[in-house]
């Protein structure tokens, strides 16, 4: 453990440490009324943001939003809107997905649509090079 | 150096045996020490010039555990004992089904949810309000969801009823999170009806091994907490409460079954006590008097009348008798007893009164010799390497590090946080919860077990099934087991005038007089042509010679050679005959009609049906069968050759038994023993697998591990296929359970991503080839290789193991060893003849 906190605060090399950089981003995601789908479906963000995410559930039922990388795993009861914050520190693509087995259906659109398509994705974009 | 064999109380796991045997090792003067948990017995070793027995006594009562001192026997009785076993098996059962009241909610729910992809309802009131479902799409799944919606109707209709009267269901003035019910339901599930998980890995834990429980406490605990705490405190999306709740009910219920089936190691001395005489009639100072069994003294006289049992090992001063010693010799016919010779206690006198003299009492009996061997043979056995117990002690330690090294490898090698870490390390504690691998061997022996009593096998515990299918060879006492053990008349050689029907009926009639098995066995014989003998006048019977009588007016005489050369009659023209006759294993008797030779009557065992087909059977399956008797050479070469097997041990007295099965298993080979008498006991212990036939005595089948019921040998043989089947469903079933861990675990703790990612977050070329180049599977590889096992779906992982490894051992019960269908087909046949 003490060898751990040691590597992980002098040893880790620089570019894999993790970033804080007080920025704040405020996201929303929305699933909106039996569409099993998160709006939007990609979001982009900084490395180092702290991330205030603002999730809104339309359904009648719950919902739950994960994000494995982050430890994130909230649930988004229904009809509610809840509010996570948590810290990107690293770069990468990160799936982020309903955690809560919510049922099946045809959205607005006809598709036919299930929990698991449920699903969106989060770019962490290096400070370094993502600043295009 | 002394040597005991105690019963020690108090042991609630297999750790606790070992932690007894490594305290006590380490005592100077201790010797050895062997702990059984499974026979509740240790046998220590010990110099007693260095170390006293009541100081060993005091470390192990400091360990919370108590030993019975040779001193303190009498303190525990039989019956206090089997009331404990059965106060066990009961508390097992209630813990079963208190988990299961409890957990079924939480398992219906979460399972059916999971399986079918149906919407969560996580609030009281809107599982009320659910309105009836309506089937939308096809085939399996879609039929599924709409069967637990229709379902999840069904229940909330009577709760909706209910609450109505209190508040208005419609529009409900507050909300309640179902999961409150769920954590009210699993909470003492998790502490108090699987305590003993705890209790058993501190113990585990304080002897420096691990076993299942540890990981059971450790995975279950960490569901738990995870779910509750994150519920209580934290929002979090998917409390798992059925991971706790369903998998412990599930290893209770594999504990269960244990329980149930390792058998009462107790029961088969308390059958051996029965059988001594209580009393006895000893004669001092010039009287008669009775006095109870433990009052008898080295060279007390005692009289014993007909029909009442031999009370100690003695020798005759007086008297004259046939004795039935079948309970402690296995012979089958009575013995002719008198003066000078020895007698043993518990075994029967048949006709004559008799006065010995007492040369050996209470535990020096050969009676009590038995009970020790019995004894010790259980307790000596090595207790069963279980193989889940061998993998549980590598498995456990490798799985806590590991966990360890996941939330390790997260936190502070990826560097991501706190809570990333967490989530994977409780996803590979609850994943490799082994609860699949605790139910692989019970549930497949349970029904094995269960299965075999179908045919009428009673098999005591899932180590006699492990063991049966092992064996290599198959030893058969003879009197009684392949033998019917009671003579019967086998030939009839008329040589006289009279007609060989009216010869027979006049033997028997004369030889209902007598209570000599041989004569019964020409009563009988006698009877099934005649069943109305003519009655008999002046009988006579000399002693160890035969019987004189009057039948229909005629003198009839049926004895041995001695009886027809004292009453001048010649019989040296059927010398030939007779010889011929005794090589064959037969006893011969000479029938007199008028002073002259009328028949020759030849009386032997006979074998039991099928007793060849079984042993060729077996043949054919390559084990090799062994006979074992008390008999003569000549004698046993003749049963051996008739029933076709190649070696026998004859004139094994009954106390060296065990001691040829020793041999044999030093030999290198794996030995079943079948018999069935009180003698056969110690060998029945000492043998890798004891089998014992039904029609035999209490005590053997309670020595015996495999019991046949119906008296049928061809059953060794059903039990050998069945257990072979059996165990290969449990290699199975820990196949896939172990195999599952071993997948499931590294995907839990996002070890994969080592190999399906090129860096963090970023697919790997082959990964993104795999799923551009396949299509649909391809797509659903890579959703996969990119994701983690969450905890929740672990838990659900988990007890779908469960249930599946449940299931394929319940297929067993379909099952029917080829054997059984033959001697199914052969009673068919001989129902058939007798229509």
């Amino acid at each position: 453990m003490a060898g751990g906190i040691i590597y992980r605060n002098f040893i880790l090399p620089e570019e894999y440490k993790p970033v804080v950089t007080g920025e704040e981003r405020e996201i929303t995601i929305i699933a909106k009324k039996d569409e099993w789908r998160f709006i939007p479906e990609e979001i982009d963000v900084n490395r180092g943001d702290k991330v205030i995410m603002t999730v809104i559930n339309e359904d009648a039922y719950d919902h739950g939003i994960a994000i494995d990388a982050y430890g994130v795993s909230q649930r988004m009861p229904a009809n509610s809107i809840i509010k996570i914050e948590f810290v990107v520190t690293q770069e990468g693509d990160f799936p982020f997905y309903c955690s809560v087995p919510c049922g099946e259906g045809k959205a607005s659109d006809g598709t036919y649509r299930t929990h698991f398509d449920m699903i969106g994705k989060l770019h962490v974009r290096s400070i370094i090079s993502g600043t295009k | 150096m002394k040597k005991y064999v105690l019963k020690v109380k108090g042991m609630h796991c297999a750790s606790c045996a070992v932690l007894i045997d490594k305290l006590v090792l380490k005592q100077e003067g201790v010797i050895s020490t062997k702990t059984s948990y499974g026979a509740e017995k240790t046998a220590i070793e010990y110099d007693e010039a260095k170390i006293t027995l009541e100081k060993i006594d005091e470390l192990i009562s400091k360990l919370g555990y108590d030993l019975i001192r040779p001193d303190e026997e009498g303190a525990y009785s039989i019956e206090e004992e089997e009331r404990k076993e059965e106060k066990k098996i009961q508390e097992a059962r209630r813990r079963v089904i208190a988990a299961l009241i409890l957990a079924l909610p939480i398992i219906l729910y979460y399972m059916l949810i999971h399986m079918f992809n149906v919407t969560h309802v996580h609030e009281i009131f809107d599982f009320l309000n659910l309105s009836k479902p309506a089937l939308a799409g096809t085939g399996f799944f879609a039929q599924g969801g709409y069967y637990t919606n229709y379902l999840f109707w069904f229940i909330a209709q009577p709760f909706k009823f209910i609450a109505n009267f209190f508040v208005d269901v419609a529009n409900p003035p507050f909300r309640i999170d179902l999961n409150y019910v769920y954590w009210i339901l699993s909470t003492p599930i998790q502490f108090i009806i699987a305590w003993p998980f705890y209790r058993n890995s501190f113990t585990s834990i304080r002897v420096g091994s691990a076993n299942m429980d540890v990981l059971v406490a450790l995975g279950t605990s960490a569901a738990y907490f995870y779910s509750a705490i994150g519920f209580l405190f934290f929002n979090i999306d998917h409390p798992f409460w059925e991971s706790s709740a369903a998998l412990l009910f599930f290893i209770l219920l594999g504990r269960y079954f244990e329980t149930r089936a390792k058998g009462r190691a107790s029961a088969a001395i308390k059958e051996l006590m029965k059988l001594e005489a209580k009393e006895a009639h000893v004669i001092r100072n010039g009287k008669e008097e009775t006095l109870p069994f433990d009052q008898l003294k080295v060279g007390d006289v005692i009289v014993v009348r007909p029909g009442e049992k031999i009370s100690v090992d003695g020798v005759i001063i007086d008297g004259k008798t046939h004795i039935d010693e079948k309970v402690v010799t296995g012979e089958s016919m009575p013995v002719s007893r008198t003066v000078g010779d020895q007698v043993i206690g518990a075994t029967v006198n048949q006709e004559g009164l008799i006065k010995f003299k007492a040369t050996k009492v209470g535990k020096d009996t050969l009676l009590y010799q038995i009970i020790r061997m019995v004894e010790e043979a259980q307790a000596k056995r090595a207790p069963i390497e279980n193989l889940v117990d061998k993998i549980s002690e590598r498995f456990v330690p490798a799985v806590v590090v590991l966990s360890v090294l996941v939330f390790a490898g997260w936190f502070f090698w990826a560097a991501l946080p706190f809570r990333t870490g967490l989530i994977r390390t409780i996803a590979v504690l609850v994943i490799s919860c082994p609860c699949a691998m605790g139910l692989a061997t019970p549930t497949a022996l349970i029904v094995g077990i269960g299965r075999a009593t179908n045919f009428g096998i009673i098999l005591k515990g899932g180590e006699a099934l492990e063991k049966a299918y092992r064996i290599s060879a198959v030893v058969f006492d003879k009197t009684g087991t392949l033998t019917v053990g009671k003579p019967v008349v086998t030939d009839f050689v008329n040589v006289g005038e009279v007609s060989e029907q009216d010869a027979l009926m006049l033997a028997a009639a004369a030889e209902t007089g007598s209570e000599h098995p041989l004569a019964r066995a020409i009563v009988e014989k006698g009877k099934e042509r005649n069943p109305n003998l003519p009655e008999i006048k002046n009988f006579t019977a000399v002693a160890g010679k035969g019987i004189k009588t009057v039948v229909n007016g005629k003198e009839i005489m049926i004895g041995n050679l001695k009886l027809m050369e004292e009453s001048g009659i010649d019989v040296s023209s059927r010398d030939s005959t007779v010889e011929k006759l005794q090589s064959e294993a037969k006893t011969v008797v000479y029938m007199a009609h008028e002073g002259k030779l009328q028949a020759l009557i030849a009386m032997a065992d006979t074998l039991k049906p099928y007793a060849k087909e079984a042993v060729a059977e077996l043949q054919k399956m390559n084990k090799e069968v062994i006979m074992l008797t008390g008999d003569n050479p000549k004698t046993a070469e003749a049963i051996a050759k008739q029933v076709g097997i190649d070696r026998f041990l004859a004139q094994v007295l009954p106390q060296d038994k065990a001691k040829k099965i020793k041999e044999l298993q030093d030999e290198g080979k794996s030995v079943a023993m079948v018999g069935d008498g009180i003698n056969d006991s110690p060998a029945l212990a000492q043998s890798n697998i004891g089998i014992a036939i039904g029609s035999g005595t209490d005590v053997a089948i309670e020595a015996g591990e495999i019991i046949l019921v119906k008296d049928e040998l061809r059953d060794v043989v059903t039990a050998i296929q069945l257990s072979g089947k059996t165990i290969h469903k449990v290699w199975q079933n820990l196949f896939w359970a172990f195999i599952y861990n071993v997948l499931a675990i590294p995907v839990a703790g996002g070890i994969h991503l080592l190999v399906t990612q090129s860096s963090f977050g970023v697919p790997a070329d082959w990964v993104l080839g795999v799923a551009q180049n396949y299509g649909t599977l391809g797509t659903i590889f890579f959703n996969f290789s990119q994701a983690t096992l969450r905890p929740e779906i672990a838990g659900f992982a988990m007890a779908f193991s469960s249930v599946s490894v449940v299931t394929n051992s319940l297929m067993l019960r379909h099952y029917t060893p080829p054997i059984e269908k033959v001697i199914q087909k052969t009673k068919v046949v001989s129902y058939e003849r007798l229509g």
